[in-house]
């Protein structure tokens, strides 16, 4: 009943799990082969200013202190120095991570509303030309992976039929709007700047379609099966037989519980399209935060590397609270403990 | 209904009366013939038991008069319902309506599946008084009194805390009056109770069927008695009637059928009642219900009768009467 309760319960054991993540991520960045002052000083540094980097860094600490050292920056905000590109962590995250989280909001908007208007307009209409349409092209989206439907994407309409820009997040010549949120759409909107926005809508459409479309397929048919399995309700038909209208018991009384199922497994989805980007944002030239981390591997920049993977942590156990309090929301039986 | 059209309404009192009414369900292999000539009556005002083993169509039987059977699931029946001289088989998506949300109500067999889980019992019931031919027109607030209204009818105290719960909140026997309540939250001229109370113990089950009771005959409605008891067929209704794997087999007034039971599949189901006194359980009929897919091809009846005879494996009895009002399908009675 109390959905107040609920949410503060999944928060209070949030924290705890990122906690345990910060101390997973510490411990792997620290045992990656390399050592980390030669990658950031090059071969040609010296003994003196190897050993100075390292005492700045607090890497001749035992680990504990240099987890100490470590965690208490994260909590102000401070997680320390990118060793490549010699700028605060937090500042190159702030740079890069709103044209992910633009590109994978979009994404997860466009997943859940085709995912269940694509499933219930199958289910409606089954076992017709729509449906068996529907079902062939689910199976071929689920099966196709993610960058392979994004560079068949990025070939029809950045060379075959080019009317739907494909690369970077504006056009050349478009200045970006004043960083607001971040978000080029919505700062474009804020400041009134139409064009823009139309600009960068466009250029968000197609990287976002290419990151969704697999869950997008799932979960079109975990809606359909649903509302096919659940038509045959004895509500429904009691329902019905009240006098309610077919329109109705369709959209209100069939589809909130048709929608369970789907909607956990959108969770899942969802909070995976962050990490799923990294290829998307390589394909298609997206600055987002994917490619920075995955360049901060590449080179053991150890700081960036823990700062992002734990951002990325904690935007997939917040989708997590999202999603639980969604299905708590459609699913009473749930949040009530299931006692019958 | 304002129908000119008079067809079936025999003596004017007459408000429901199905003729021969026949239904397939889909199966997995071809179609199973359930419903097989069922033909009943029922008078304005008059209580009706639909009385016969799990399986034998009754549900089916009732499903088909408001035509809320999925439609995925059967094949459209042969036959005529006529509901106030108006046959409800050829009626269009309005008039069905109609009847509906304004004249024939029904309870479900299992309350526990009738009502949507993922939905309060408010939020359920307030669309029905919306959608309820009383309720149009009428703004939320009234619809709100329609409900708690409705949930006070049914002796359950604190309907304003009811309103906001969810089915999986309630005991089976509130889910039950929850069920009964939505039923008769508008004044409607035929009722139909599928088995309540069949779920809940025999104590609860007697107090469903008392505010079932005293409901319908406060409000003057006729009522359609599903039941697999006779002993309740006996204690709330006017007349009976029989049904055995898809046919009304026996219809007599009420006391007439346990006077003089002319069917010997109602015989026998008499002798299966367990009596207070006279020696414990009695012995049961002898086989179970034929194969939809593939019924005896005379009477439906003769593999697990005594009286059978070589016409009964060949040819399908017609109901014919034993005494005035008191009509059987049977060659040997």
């Amino acid at each position: 009943m109390n959905l107040r309760v609920f949410v503060f319960k999944r928060l209070l054991s949030s924290v705890v799990v990122l906690l345990g993540l910060s101390v997973v991520i510490f411990g792997i960045a620290r045992i990656l082969p390399g050592d980390p002052a030669r990658l950031a000083l090059g071969s040609t540094a010296t003994q003196n200013a190897l050993d100075l980097f390292r005492t700045e860094n607090h890497l001749d600490q035992p680990l504990p202190v240099q987890y100490a050292y470590w965690i208490g920056g994260v909590l102000r905000g401070d997680f320390g120095t990118s060793t490549s590109t010699k700028r605060a962590v937090a500042q190159d995250v702030a740079e890069f991570l709103p044209a992910t989280l633009e590109m994978a909001s979009f994404s997860a908007v466009f997943l859940i509303v085709f995912s269940i208007t694509v499933g219930a307009l199958a289910a409606n209409w089954r076992d017709t030309l729509v449906d068996g349409l529907m079902r062939v092209m689910s199976y071929i989206g689920i099966a196709i992976p993610g960058f392979v439907i994004a560079t068949l994407l990025l070939l029809l309409f950045g060379y075959v039929w080019p009317v739907i820009p494909v690369l970077g997040r504006l056009s050349h010549g478009i200045t970006p709007p004043p960083g607001i949120t971040g978000f080029y759409t919505v700062d474009s909107l804020l400041t009134g700047r139409l064009g823009t926005f139309w600009d960068a809508f466009l250029h968000l459409l197609i990287p976002a379609v290419a990151l969704c479309m697999g869950g997008l397929c799932q979960e079109a048919r975990l809606v359909r099966s649903a509302m096919i399995e659940n038509r045959g309700k004895d509500y429904l038909a009691a329902m019905k037989g009240y006098g309610t209208p077919g329109r109705v018991i369709t959209g209100k009384y069939l589809l909130k519980p048709s929608l369970i199922p789907a909607v956990s497994c959108m969770g899942m989805d969802i909070a995976s399209l962050m990490s799923n980007a990294f290829l998307i944002e390589v394909i298609f030239g997206w600055p987002g935060i994917s490619r920075y981390g995955m360049t901060a591997m590449l080179s053991k920049d150890l700081n960036v590397i823990s700062g992002v993977i734990l951002i990325f942590g904690a935007i997939f156990v917040g989708i997590n609270i999202v999603v639980d309090v969604a299905v708590a929301y459609l699913d009473p039986r749930i949040r009530l403990g299931g006692a019958a | 209904m304002s129908s000119g059209e008079v067809n079936g309404e025999v003596n004017g009192e007459r408000i429901l009366d199905i003729r021969n009414l026949k239904l397939w369900y889909k199966v997995y292999k071809g179609y199973a013939r359930v419903l097989n000539d069922v033909t009943l009556s029922v008078s304005r005002g008059e209580k009706v038991g639909l009385v016969g083993e799990t399986g034998c169509g009754k549900t089916t039987t009732a499903k088909s008069i408001l035509g809320i059977i999925p439609e995925h699931q059967y094949v459209v029946p042969e036959g005529e319902i006529y509901y106030k001289g108006k046959d409800i088989l050829r009626m269009n998506a309005k008039e069905l309506g109609q009847v509906r949300s304004g004249e024939i109500s029904m309870i479900y067999q299992e309350p526990a599946a009738a009502l949507n889980p993922v939905f309060t019992v408010g939020q359920q019931m307030m669309d029905v008084a919306r959608y309820s031919s009383q309720g149009a027109g009428k703004n939320r607030k009234r619809h709100r009194e329609m409900v708690l209204d409705a949930i006070r009818d049914v002796f359950i105290p604190d309907p304003e805390r009811i309103f906001h719960f969810y089915p999986n909140q309630l005991s089976g026997g509130m889910k039950q009056r929850i069920c009964i309540a939505m039923a008769i939250m508008t004044r409607r001229d035929l009722m139909i109770a599928d088995e309540p109370g069949t779920a809940l113990d025999v104590t609860i089950q007697a107090q469903v069927h008392k505010i079932l009771n005293e409901l319908v005959n406060r409000r003057h409605m006729a009522l359609i008695m599903i039941t697999h008891s006779l002993g309740v067929a006996r204690e709330l209704t006017d007349s009976i009637y029989v049904m055995y794997a898809g046919t009304v087999v026996e219809s007599a007034p009420s006391a007439e059928i346990f006077r003089r039971p002319a069917h010997p599949y109602t015989i026998g189901l008499l002798a299966a009642a367990p009596r207070l006194s006279g020696g414990g359980i009695q012995s049961g009929i002898y086989g179970s219900i034929p194969d939809y897919g593939s019924p005896p091809p005379g009477c439906r009846f003769e593999p697990r009768c005594s009286r059978a005879g070589a016409r009964c494996k060949a040819e399908a009895p017609s109901p014919r009467e034993a005494e005035p009002g008191h009509q059987a399908a049977c060659f040997n009675m």
